[in-house]
């Protein structure tokens, strides 16, 4: 039985017990899942709030362009996890551990559950906070890039921005003994292969958004 | 006796077409009687006309000569007083005596001759022929000037020209303007006597309620005889491509509960505003020191900035109305939503107006805080427990 409280506060021994059993993909694929949902209902609104700047008449394509927003959302959360896998991967590479893909999956897998809360918290600040924001319709392109720049560093975006740094941090810190007890690592060695790719992953989140 | 009779009948024949010629008597007295003058008033008439046909008569001999009957022999006019003249009486030497007839015209256009006829009473009469004029054309009205579009309650000019293509003159020329759509500033414009080939401007100063007709009816005297000529006018309402129209622009909002609203009102249109104030509308509630921001004149391309206070609850839109009139005093308003919460036209550095005085909303960054801690307290923990710390 997996126990949240074993994954959330001792990950080490949760990994290490972890790497006795044969790798099973389906319960971080499930919180992953989970994660990719809650993003969805919350890329949902956040996609609906931006559709206040087409221009009167094109209600069937909002709903449309809503619709894929969630699902790319629902798609991405999936990727994503496939990437942060993938990046480790090349990290253990280069730092000679054990790699493996689907253990490393695994593992990144089950370090999304802190993000699973993460995303909870942040589509609930939205869902609060967005109908307050107020955005008219315009048919001027450079209007409506200037409008979304705006709406992305309004005070929700960016509060759900830094709630998801936060849990995405947390991630980092469970999955560092994960790394380490599959690829068998030092835990300084797994630290550098999660603190690059998690360095990274800063400075674009980030940089995008101040520069 | 034959040669006798012949005599009679030849004298039957010619005695008729004698006494028809232009002059004839058989009464040598009679023979000085000569027409001195006539007068026909209205000098042109129009068909339907009543006018009268004024001729003086002299003696220029030296007896006196009895006059038995005068008339007006036509048929191409209504002799309205046909035995005024039943008995005349008797004219003396060097005297002279006018006849006044009244007729009616009821023929169509062209010179007609009405024959002056007298009858005197020792035998013997004189005719002579008058010509009389009949001319139905009407004064004609041209609109010379209108505006090119109308607006709905703004003044607006329409210029006419009343010319009077006619052989006579007319007298007691009125201009009426009458419309369901439009008022006027005027009710009427006297011009008074048109002299032929004459005419004369009016302006009319046209207030139009919606798109419609107006109808310019001028009235006029030929002699007695009153006329109606009318010119009709459709016009629909514009949108004003020449007004004024107010644009506002570099809106800047700050504060929260109580609203400091800046920005710039520019006239983007051709005409003046004046007079331009701008405040803000319901649900808004303007608050000192600036409920109303006087901007003033707007000449065309100009602009000036504005603030404006008020209250509002936070978020949503409230309306900030620009009013101004034109140079006739017109009342305009124009509505511009203001956003008091995030938008476009705001710079992300002034976008929330609902925040402390760092820009990010206080709760927001509290919670930021306690789930930072909060989360930092977990690792903290988890790193205890395993030993690590």
């Amino acid at each position: 039985m997996i126990s949240f409280t074993d994954i959330l506060i001792t990950p080490k021994r949760f990994f290490r017990e972890l790497c006795k059993k044969e790798s099973d993909l389906k319960f971080p694929a499930l919180i992953v899942l989970a994660t990719a949902i809650i993003s969805a209902i919350s890329a949902y609104f956040v996609t609906g709030k931006t559709m206040g700047l087409m221009p009167e008449g094109m209600e069937n394509a909002i709903v449309i362009i809503e619709l894929l927003g969630a699902a790319a959302a629902l798609v991405m959360t999936f990727i994503i996890w496939v990437i942060w896998a993938a990046a480790i991967l090349v990290m253990v590479y280069l730092l000679k551990g054990e790699p493996s893909f689907t253990r490393l999956l695994e593992v990144t897998g089950y370090g999304f559950i802190p993000q699973l809360i993460g995303t909870v918290i942040s589509t609930g600040i939205m869902i609060t906070m967005l109908p307050d924001l107020v955005i008219r319709s315009t048919s001027n392109v450079a209007e409506m890039e200037a409008a979304i720049n705006a709406y992305m560093a309004s005070p929700p975006m960016m509060a759900a921005m830094f709630i998801g740094l936060i849990f995405t941090i947390w991630s980092a810190y469970i999955w560092i003994f994960g790394v380490s007890e599959v690829s068998k690592l030092e835990l300084k060695n797994a630290a550098i292969c999660v603190g690059v790719p998690m360095a990274i992953y800063i400075l674009i989140t980030f940089g995008s958004l101040f520069m | 006796m034959k040669s006798g009779l012949i005599i009679f009948f030849i004298l039957a024949v010619l005695l008729p077409a004698a006494v028809s010629a232009a002059s004839t008597s058989t009464n040598p007295a009679a023979s000085f009687i000569e027409v001195s003058s006539y007068e026909v008033s209205p000098s042109v008439f129009m068909n339907g006309d009543t006018g009268t046909i004024k001729v003086v008569i002299k003696n220029t001999g030296d007896s006196s000569v009895e006059i038995k009957s005068a008339t007006i022999f036509t048929k191409d006019f209504k002799l309205v007083n046909e035995e005024s003249y039943n008995t005349v009486g008797t004219i003396g030497p060097g005297t002279t005596r006018d006849f006044t007839f009244t007729i009616k015209a009821g023929s169509k256009d062209g010179i007609y001759y009405p024959r002056f006829y007298i009858n005197f009473a020792g035998g013997g009469s004189m005719s002579y022929l008058i010509p009389v004029k009949v001319e139905s054309t009407p004064l004609e009205i041209s609109i010379t000037d209108i505006p090119d579009e109308f607006q709905e309650g703004v003044k607006e000019q329409v210029t006419l020209m009343v010319g009077n293509p006619r052989e006579s003159n007319v007298n007691g020329v009125v201009v009426k303007p009458a419309s369901e759509t439009a008022s006027f500033m005027q009710n009427s414009h006297f011009i008074g006597e048109l002299q032929p080939d004459a005419g004369s401007e009016v302006v009319f100063d046209a207030i139009p309620s919606e798109s419609g007709e107006i109808i310019f009816r001028v009235e006029y005297r030929n002699g007695l005889n009153l006329h109606t000529t009318e010119q009709a006018l459709e016009y629909t309402i514009g949108e004003g491509k020449k007004a004024a129209e107010m644009i506002v622009n570099n809106v800047e909002v700050s504060g929260s509960g109580s609203y400091v609203v800046t920005g710039d009102v520019t006239n983007a249109g051709l005409k003046n505003a004046k007079s331009v104030v701008v405040t803000s509308g319901d649900p808004a509630v303007p608050t000192d020191p600036n409920r109303l921001y006087v901007v003033g004149e707007l000449e065309p391309d100009d602009f000036s900035s504005f603030e404006v206070t008020f209250t509002a609850e936070d978020g949503g839109e409230i309306p900030l109305v620009i009013m101004y009139k034109d140079a006739d005093g017109n009342s305009y308003e124009e509505i511009v939503p203001v956003s008091l919460g995030e938008s476009y036209s705001q710079s992300p550095d002034r976008s929330s107006q609902n925040s402390g005085d760092n820009g990010f909303p206080v709760g927001l960054a509290v919670l930021v805080i306690i789930i930072a801690a909060g989360v930092g307290g977990v690792i903290l923990y988890s790193c205890k427990k395993q030993g690590r710390l």
